[in-house]
């Protein structure tokens, strides 16, 4: 069942042309020689049509090459802080793109172009960045001849796809007010979409765009409702909205033919203590629906009401079409932090279907007509203690899920687990997480296959890393992991697993696939070490 | 290199939340004082001050800033919050918050008799304030004891099944003693120290037992299991590795907690509250 690792040298194929511009019809509907975008395309599906690699020849593949990533700054560097001599170990948690035969991924405040046929390093970049919370980057974005990506420390850098080379940068937030930025960028037309977050020193956060050509900013969405705006009244006061939460952590959908932008937020501020903040909160743990020409909000959904759990919704809003009772309709679905699958009309927001995903969440008291859960106040949390679950963590997380339009099922990486959630400040204005959390458990790890119109769990496969990334084909796939370092490939219809690879460490990105060369590849990184896959 | 920076930042920190005995006492209904941070690296982010000049600053800002900025610095009715405030994120040394202070300004608001040296001091008290406000705080220890013995009691013995495994006058004999009321709270949901339960202690931990093709069964720590190898330290010491392919070998795992996990699936939070309260009572 274990298949072999072998090094396959592909000579002579690094002799083509690097670095070709993207055009935006190119991400509308990406080639399969491509993977333009975080999600693949603007869907946030994590699905391939590619099928070369299937449920009968998937036992034939084999590696293709590794690289180890080094992060030793090259020619290409910016930014206000002194020359590292290194920017540690590299640790991938972005999608890779693909595009003519490049890929392009981001590490620790550094961006490297990489030959898809050797994984040779063509061109880096380095940003010399203030100290800034590293969550971990998701990626770039690319338009035309440049690349986008964000900074832990809030700027967006723009840099020459051939060269590497810095074109731009411009701040977004001020790190000194502990903001960070972790989102992979995502073009539409003229617009860089971009999110800022900080979830330590209670600060309001915002989704933006920028002009891909000068930079300049084009309009800003708070994502806590300001004085003004609908939304405001869910909040006591001015000041709870200025320090309100809200991230923009997570790389966001769109659908062309709506024209709608869909920005999952963060969780409210302060974290556990929602004492100075009582109301719903908006728009934080929530899906918005925003015009990207103009940055103003079509809908919304809130996924968790006055949130005081941590649970954000900084997972993919995935955009699918399917048939409900006999008519075709345009879906937004989504796994949130709290262990609901929710399905929205993403025409309009309405809810179409709330159920768990996994067993056991006793937070809430039940499902409204509108879709929203009607939280239990007693299952915030208490000076004394309340037993919950899931815990902080959730039970999923930003690891991407993926949908498979083939097989009418939704993939997610779950956990279960309770844990006893205490408030620590009762302060009438707390400040930063003001709770934490102690003892409980984690009883259960599971990738699972709900199906979308019932809402039902189709198939579960035990692991041992609960939340993981996903990538689904038209092959019967989905590629996951197992969190014991095996890079794996399930059966999509009933997840049994068909072929497998240990990795020196677990996969920590969003695999992903494209073809080259007449060939189908699946990429995925494992810490500090990237691996391509091919057929034998 | 990095380690060493690591320590020493983790250090100062400790050190840091240690003076926060300036939090440590402070006014009825603010939170009690607690580690900040969420770790060196967090803390890294911000300038550590020393805990001598974060004491003084805590008495210079109480004499000098707290009438007008609030208690802690949290704004008052004349001042705004200082905690949060650019000037403070901005500054550097007192630099920038002795600029201000010294300005025109905050002249029109009123005339700050500090000396510049005081001024230094206060900031460092307002830097660790942005520390603390980062953190999570710490579980108000005298506050969770809000059960009712008695009830306990009764559910140690009824519903909750406690006393199939535990006596108050056998293995949980002196409970109380050994631990704070929190942790007697986490145990008793699960008594694996440590989120996820990790840190158990040996003979509390999940065995696996692994039945070979040939029927024979062998017993062990679960070391490794995945659906494609399995790997175990055996009852004599030894570890050994099988390889597995659709669940072949069968591998089960039990796990001596079993019990906690079913309860913890059914406890109410009073009873929960109650249980801790009767716990508290086996001194």
């Amino acid at each position: 069942m274990r298949t072999p690792l072998f090094l396959i040298a592909l000579a002579g194929a690094t002799t083509l042309a690097w670095g070709q511009a993207l055009p935006a019809s190119a991400i509308v509907n990406p080639k399969p020689d491509s993977w333009p975008t975080f999600h693949g395309d603007y869907s946030g599906r994590h699905y391939s049509s590619l099928k070369e690699i299937n449920a009968t020849t998937v036992h034939n593949l084999t590696l293709a090459w590794v690289n180890q990533i080094s992060m030793t700054p090259g020619a290409n560097v910016g930014g206000p802080g002194p020359v590292p001599a290194s920017q540690g170990f590299a640790n991938t948690r972005c999608a890779p793109l693909m595009v003519d035969g490049v890929l392009y991924i981001t590490e620790p405040n550094t961006v490297l172009a990489i030959d898809a046929r050797t994984g040779r390093e063509i061109w880096k970049y380095t940003w010399r960045g203030l100290p800034a919370f590293a969550l971990g980057n998701r990626g770039v974005a690319i338009s035309g001849n440049w690349v986008f990506f964000e900074t832990y420390d809030n700027h967006l850098v723009s840099l020459d796809i051939k060269t590497g080379k810095e074109r731009w940068h411009k701040q977004m937030a001020d790190v000194k007010r502990d903001y960070f930025s972790s989102v992979s960028p995502l073009v539409i037309g003229n617009h860089v979409i971009t999110g800022v977050g900080g979830d330590f020193l209670d600060v309001p956060n915002y989704a933006e765009a920028y002009d891909p050509e000068t930079g300049e900013r084009q309009w800003r969405f708070n994502t806590t409702a300001h004085e003004g705006d609908p939304g405001f009244n869910t909040w006591p006061n001015k000041n709870a909205v200025e320090h309100g939460g809200g991230g923009v952590w997570y790389p966001p959908t769109y659908d062309p033919e709506l024209n709608l932008l869909y920005i999952p937020t963060g969780n409210a501020n302060p974290v556990m203590a929602g004492q100075s903040r009582e109301g719903d909160n908006l728009y934080t743990a929530s899906v918005v629906a925003l015009n990207p020409d103009t940055g103003k909000m079509v809908w919304y959904f809130q996924y968790s009401p006055h949130d005081t759990h941590d649970w954000d919704a900084a997972q993919t809003p995935v955009l699918l079409n399917a048939t409900i009772d006999g008519k075709p309709r345009k879906l937004l679905a989504q796994a949130h932090r709290s262990g609901l699958f929710f399905v929205l009309d993403r025409t309009n927001g309405k809810s179409i279907l709330t159920a768990p995903f996994v067993e056991n969440l006793n937070w809430y008291k039940g499902i409204a007509p509108n879709g929203q859960p009607i939280r239990d106040p007693m299952k915030e949390p208490q000076v004394a203690g309340a037993l919950t679950s899931p815990n902080s963590n959730g039970s999923t997380g930003w690891p991407n899920p993926a949908y498979n339009p083939d097989t009418g099922l939704f993939y997610v990486g779950t956990s279960q687990s309770y844990t006893i959630f205490y408030k620590t400040d009762t302060d009438p204005q707390p400040e930063g997480y003001s709770g934490t959390e102690r003892g409980g458990a984690v009883i259960k790890t599971e990738l699972r296959a709900i199906d979308l119109k019932t809402g039902k769990i189709a198939w579960k496969h035990a692991t041992n890393n609960g939340p993981q990334s996903l990538l689904t084909t038209a092959g019967n796939l989905v590629f996951g992991s197992d969190g014991s370092g095996n890079f794996i490939a399930f059966d999509a219809r009933n997840g049994e697993p068909l072929w497998h690879a240990g990795l020196i460490s677990n996969p920590s990105n969003a695999p992903i696939t494209y073809m080259l060369d007449g060939h189908q590849y699946v990429l995925v990184a494992g810490g500090e070490n990237m691996y391509a896959f091919r057929l034998q | 290199m990095r380690s060493k920076i690591l320590f020493a930042v983790a250090g100062a920190a400790a050190l840091l939340v240690t003076i926060a005995g300036v939090e440590a006492q402070p006014p009825a209904g603010a939170p009690p004082a607690g580690p900040g941070g969420r770790g060196p690296g967090r803390v890294g982010r911000f300038k550590v001050y020393s805990p001598a000049a974060v004491t003084r600053g805590f008495a210079a800002y109480n004499s000098t800033c707290g009438y007008c900025h609030g208690e802690r610095g949290k704004g008052g009715k004349a001042g705004p919050d200082l905690v949060f405030s650019e000037v403070t994120l901005h500054d550097e040394d007192g630099v920038q918050i002795t600029a201000r202070v010294r300005g025109a300004e905050h002249a029109k608001a009123g005339k700050v008799d500090a000396t510049d040296a005081q001024l230094v001091d206060i900031a460092a008290y307002l830097h660790s304030r942005v520390i603390y406000a980062s953190g999570r705080g710490d579980v108000r220890m005298s506050e969770v004891l809000v059960g009712n013995a008695k009830a306990g009691e009764t559910y140690f013995n009824g519903a909750g099944g406690c006393a199939k495994c535990h006596s108050p006058e056998g293995n949980l004999k002196g409970v109380a003693s050994k631990y704070d009321v929190a942790t007697l709270q986490d145990r008793l949901v699960m008594p694996r120290a440590g989120r996820g339960g990790r840190g158990a202690a040996a003979t509390n931990n999940p065995y696996a037992t692994i039945t070979l093709p040939s029927g024979e069964k062998l017993k062990g720590a679960p070391i490794r299991v995945t659906d494609f190898d399995v790997t175990l330290r055996l009852e004599d010491g030894s570890t050994k590795t099988w390889a597995r392919n659709r669940g072949i070998p069968k591998v089960e795992i039990t796990d001596p907690l079993q019990a906690h996990i079913d309860i913890m699936m059914k406890l109410s939070d009073n009873d929960m509250h109650n249980l801790t309260a009767y716990l508290a009572t086996m001194k």
